[in-house]
């Protein structure tokens, strides 16, 4: 008896297993069956913080609203941690199975996606609909050739973040030019403080300063001379950027260990009132006080001014090295992802994605709820930018990305000289040709 | 006299081991005792004291994480779902393969058995896009069927290693008595083998359970909605590109390995007992 | 009659062979769709120049191969697993050993607790891990920082991490101290197997502790040996999610072991034939090994 019993409980708990196994599958299938009914999924990043997250909540309540609109859609939203998002999307696309809306940074690794046809081209709305509230050169990094495949919600430049109080305490002034610069940095060390925080094991953060050095060395032109081939990486300017680094470096002004350290350790380091400087994009204030101990960050203390120009060098002060946010839209996206996306560009949620999401926002007249001085300064710099480089590991091809990201942490580590580094890059691009 | 003497010596040296185990214990309980302290210190205490008590001691992380948030309790259940599943397909399929391979005589016996247990040198992320690919074709995507069929079909080779060599010990007499009283192999497999291999299924229950639970890359490909996410897909929304703090890190490490404790403690001296008469007779 | 028999017996064969088949095939099934395929499909691509997007053109023969051998970061990956391999060997596995000796003796008092704490690592997932250990190494708040400020004073930091000489030292502790309660809880197991009769004999022939371990013990449980060290090395094969979570392989690909090799240069960069090379040739070390071990160790048994 109490074995029947045994085998009876046995089943049903089966039952019960398969039936929850398989219920993630037959949501899926039931959708299509109802006649106008619609579903798309959407793939978000997230902050980290799960259900708490600013950032979801936010875009749930939009979902929301947007349904409450058009009860016939529904929108499937997958909110992803930045480095998952990045494995899971990398995997779907390779399997031909985008999703209908999902993040992107633009660049090269969105053209990638949209040579292998898997993104919607979706110019003619961009044209009629989207560049009416937000300008040409946002939208440009999401679109190449004449074509256009997503929108951004936020573009911000990357830029020198400090601590007005240390900067005060070692009475030193904003550095406008790179002797000024060293010289900062060398009295700041003086003064008993980190002069530079950095995370160069996340590599990005270490990409950021030999991109600005380059930028500021040889312009628009050098790269645009590499990038189309009658140049190379390996031209003077890139070798120099790298010389340039590495006088920085002389006079060691990271914090110890800096070569493993990620990005939220810089954000703590500069947080906490450690280090005087960071080189980082316009997320910085969010990220520093989430990683701070007291979750506060340097509140006012903290400013902002443009990488510092290089006496010598080609390029110009009011060159942007930057970047943000967007969606594109995959391949086989209904009509109403479009729409949706449309629709979560206007100008009310984008002004609250500058408190969820720590943006500079792009929708036209947004930018008016951008609170503190250092966020307008921003949004001015790439607004006058008359040259708008997105980061180099969102532009490039991402095998050439990733070089440039391990081609400078090696220079950094003493691994490779300026010349070599600046060769690594080209040997890569040329493969990818 | 003789006797005597020897028996304090003992003692002396159980002293003696005792508390080397004892420093050895500290050494290697240190990090989960930081995890599970970390939890209950508030967002500054962590980094001005990391290493003591907590002292105000602060429920605020497990409050947002038990009480405001639902997340925790949804990876929970689909944690459970899918170690469920996995050891429901693991436990019988590979016990009737194995009891094939070790007790019944076919031709392909050695040939099957080797085929499975080549299985063993493969790394997950040697096949995670042609598997990917698979789950596509057979519209697997987004449901943990999918995750459940994958994790035990890279435990196979394991379990069925395991069970083999276990089945493979017990004397052939058995199954000759069981065949002379009239009963068939499966008679033999039900009725003597099952009850005898106690203890090499709380192993290979244990030894799957820990994989299961713990398996991130497979659950990230393939689920997509959060509401089947299990457990370490929100470890992972815990450490985002804009932290949300060591403290809430460190509580929901702490709960999320909880279960697992439990498991583990429970089944503790059957693991051991399993791995002597089973894995270790492979 | 004769043919009766045979018929009789021709229907048992047939009986036994379905009964066989459908107690092999759900598990042979499972295992082939979801394990062999997508691994052979994986060996097929690894012959081509393929981004993982479009079609499967561009045929390179053993390119990917050649290259992967002449990429010095992939000679530093195989040196750091193989180091893995060694220092697991040598270092874990006896230490493990010993904590078997020291406590897997049944009775002693606080045996089970001591399992339990050792064991418990193992227990972790591997994501979890890197999170806690990337606190203990902080340099700011980390345990390297707090003894050193303890015996130098002043504010120094210690950033294990970063440092490419330490790096993978740092790293390694780290497996270490997870898989060590694995194997110690296998040697535990094998002990138990050990006749208690044996030991005695030899201790009343006049061995000493150290040659009752090396000639009682250790043949007897030579099968807990042989399998842990197997279980040992395919692990360290397959090392990821721990080097990974603890800095992707860095600093300046310092850590980088054969897995995350693959997906730094092949999933990351698109480049996936490459990867899948990269994937063939962890096989084929695994399979190498294993062929040595199964003919010069196992059977020596």
């Amino acid at each position: 008896m109490q074995k029947r019993l045994g085998v009876v409980f046995v089943l049903i708990i089966s039952l019960l297993l398969v039936q929850g196994a398989f219920a993630g599958g037959q949501q899926e299938k039931g959708s299509d069956v109802q006649g106008d009914a619609v579903e798309f999924t959407w793939w978000t990043l997230t902050g980290g913080g799960g259900a708490e997250d600013p950032r979801i909540n936010l875009r749930e309540e939009i979902i929301a609203d947007y349904i409450e609109e058009h009860p016939n859609v529904k929108i499937d939203h997958v909110p992803l941690e930045n480095e998952a998002f990045k494995q899971k999307v990398q995997v779907a696309i390779q399997a031909g199975d985008p999703p209908d809306l999902f993040h992107s940074w633009g660049g090269g690794v969105m053209i990638e996606y949209a040579e292998a046809g898997m993104l919607t081209e979706i110019t003619e709305r961009v044209k009629n609909d989207f560049s009416n509230r937000i300008g040409m050169g946002a939208l440009g990094v999401y679109g190449y050739d004449g074509k256009y495949y997503g929108v951004p919600y936020d573009m911000g430049a990357v830029g020198m973040w400090y601590n007005k109080a240390i900067f005060n305490e070692a009475g030193v002034e904003i550095p406008e030019t790179w002797p000024e610069l060293l010289d900062v940095v060398q009295k700041i060390d003086d003064a008993g403080y980190i002069p530079i925080a950095l995370g160069a094991g996340d590599r990005w953060p270490a990409h950021f300063w030999w991109v600005y050095l380059a930028m500021r060395m040889g312009g628009q032109e050098a790269f645009n001379a590499a990038y189309s081939g009658s140049g190379s990486f390996a031209d003077e300017p890139f070798v120099a950027a790298g010389e340039k680094l590495l006088e920085l470096k002389a006079l060691d002004p990271f914090q110890e260990g800096y070569l493993g350290a990620d990005q939220n350790q810089q954000a703590a380091l500069m947080g906490n009132g450690k280090a005087a400087m960071e080189l980082m994009g316009q997320w910085a204030p969010p990220t520093q006080e989430a990683n701070s101990d007291d979750g506060e960050g340097l509140g006012d203390d903290l400013g902002w001014f443009s990488f510092p120009s290089v006496p010598g060098g080609a390029g110009s002060l009011d060159d942007v090295m930057g970047g943000g946010n967007g969606y594109v839209v995959g391949k086989d996206a209904p009509e109403e992802a479009i729409d949706f996306l449309s629709f979560v560009l206007q100008k009310e949620y984008n002004q609250r994605m500058i408190k969820s999401d720590g943006i500079i926002p792009v929708v036209e007249g947004a930018e008016e709820a951008l609170k503190g001085e250092n966020m307008q300064k921003i949004a001015n710099t790439v607004a006058n930018a008359d040259y708008f480089q997105l980061y180099y590991d969102q532009f490039l091809p991402p095998a050439v990305g990733e070089t440039v990201k391990d081609a400078v942490v090696n220079l950094l580590a003493e691994q490779a000289s300026p010349a070599e580094a600046a060769q690594m890059i080209q040997d890569s691009w040329e493969m990818e040709q | 006299m003789n006797k005597l003497g020897r028996r304090s010596k003992i003692e002396f040296s159980d002293l003696y081991r005792f508390i080397i185990g004892l420093i050895a214990g500290i050494i290697m309980f240190f990090p989960i005792y930081l995890t599970v302290v970390g939890g209950f210190k508030s967002k500054g205490q962590i980094f001005v004291n990391p290493f003591g008590l907590p002292n105000p001691l602060s429920l605020e992380a497990y409050e947002a994480i038990l009480i405001r948030g639902q997340a925790y309790w949804t990876f929970l259940f689909n944690s459970v779902v899918v170690v469920a599943g996995v050891l429901l397909l693991i436990l019988t399929f590979s016990m009737t393969a194995g009891f094939a391979i070790s007790r019944l005589s076919f031709k392909g016996n050695a040939l099957l058995y080797n085929f499975f247990i080549m299985g063993m040198l493969f790394p997950l992320t040697v096949a995670i896009l042609p598997l990917y690919l698979q789950m596509k074709s057979l519209n697997l995507l987004g449901s943990r069927a999918g995750v459940i069929l994958a994790e035990a079909a890279f435990n196979y080779p394991l379990s069925i290693f395991i069970f083999t060599g276990f089945f493979k010990e017990i004397p052939r007499d058995l199954q000759d008595a069981c065949y002379i009283d009239g009963g068939g192999p499966l008679m033999f497999f039900y009725r003597i083998l099952i009850p005898l291999s106690r203890p090499v299924i709380a192993t290979v229950s244990i030894i799957v359970f820990i994989m299961s639970w713990n398996q991130f890359l497979l659950p990230l490909l393939v689920l997509s909605d959060s509401s089947t996410f299990t457990i370490p897909l929100g470890v992972m929304q815990f450490q985002g590109q804009f932290t949300t703090g060591w403290n809430f890190i460190m509580a929901f490490i702490t709960i999320s390995i909880l279960p697992m404790a439990v498991f583990y403690f429970t089944l503790q001296r059957q693991i051991v007992s399993g791995l002597t008469s089973g894995a270790l007779k492979g | 009659m004769n043919t009766r028999i045979d018929s009789q017996k021709a229907h048992i064969k047939l009986k036994e062979s379905l009964m066989i088949i459908m107690l092999v095939a759900p598990a042979l099934i499972i295992f082939t769709t979801f394990v062999v395929i997508p691994v052979i499909q994986a060996g097929y691509y690894s012959f081509f120049k393929w981004k993982g997007l479009g079609p499967l053109n561009d045929f390179r023969g053993i390119e990917n191969f050649i290259r992967a051998f002449n990429h010095p970061v992939f000679i530093t990956a195989l040196m750091n697993n193989l180091k893995i391999v060694f220092l697991s060997l040598f270092l874990q596995l006896p230490t493990a050993f010993l904590l078997a000796l020291l406590i897997g003796r049944k009775g002693f008092f606080g045996s089970m607790v001591f399992r339990g704490l050792y064991f418990f690592p193992y227990v972790l997932a591997e994501i979890v891990v890197g999170i806690i250990w990337k606190f203990i190494y902080d340099p700011q708040y980390g345990i390297p920082t707090f003894f050193a400020r303890l015996i130098k004073g002043g504010d120094i930091q210690i950033g294990l991490l970063g440092n490419l000489d330490y790096a993978f030292t740092a790293i390694f502790i780290v497996i270490f101290w997870k898989y060590i309660g694995f194997h110690m809880i296998l040697y535990i197991a094998g002990l138990q197997g050990v006749p208690k009769e044996l030991e005695d004999a030899a201790v009343i022939d006049g061995a000493n502790k150290f040659q009752v371990v090396l000639y009682v013990i250790i043949p007897s449980m030579w099968s807990a040996i042989i399998i842990s060290v197997f279980l040992s090395v395919i692990g360290s094969f397959n090392v990821f999610d721990i080097v990974w979570a603890m800095g992707q392989g860095g600093p300046v690909h310092s850590t980088e072991t054969l897995v995350t090799y693959l997906y730094n240069f092949g999933f990351k960069r698109f480049a996936f034939g490459y990867g899948s090379a990269i994937a063939i040739i962890i096989f084929f070390l695994c399979l190498i090994f294993n062929i040595f071990y199964q003919k010069y160790v196992v059977a020596e048994k």
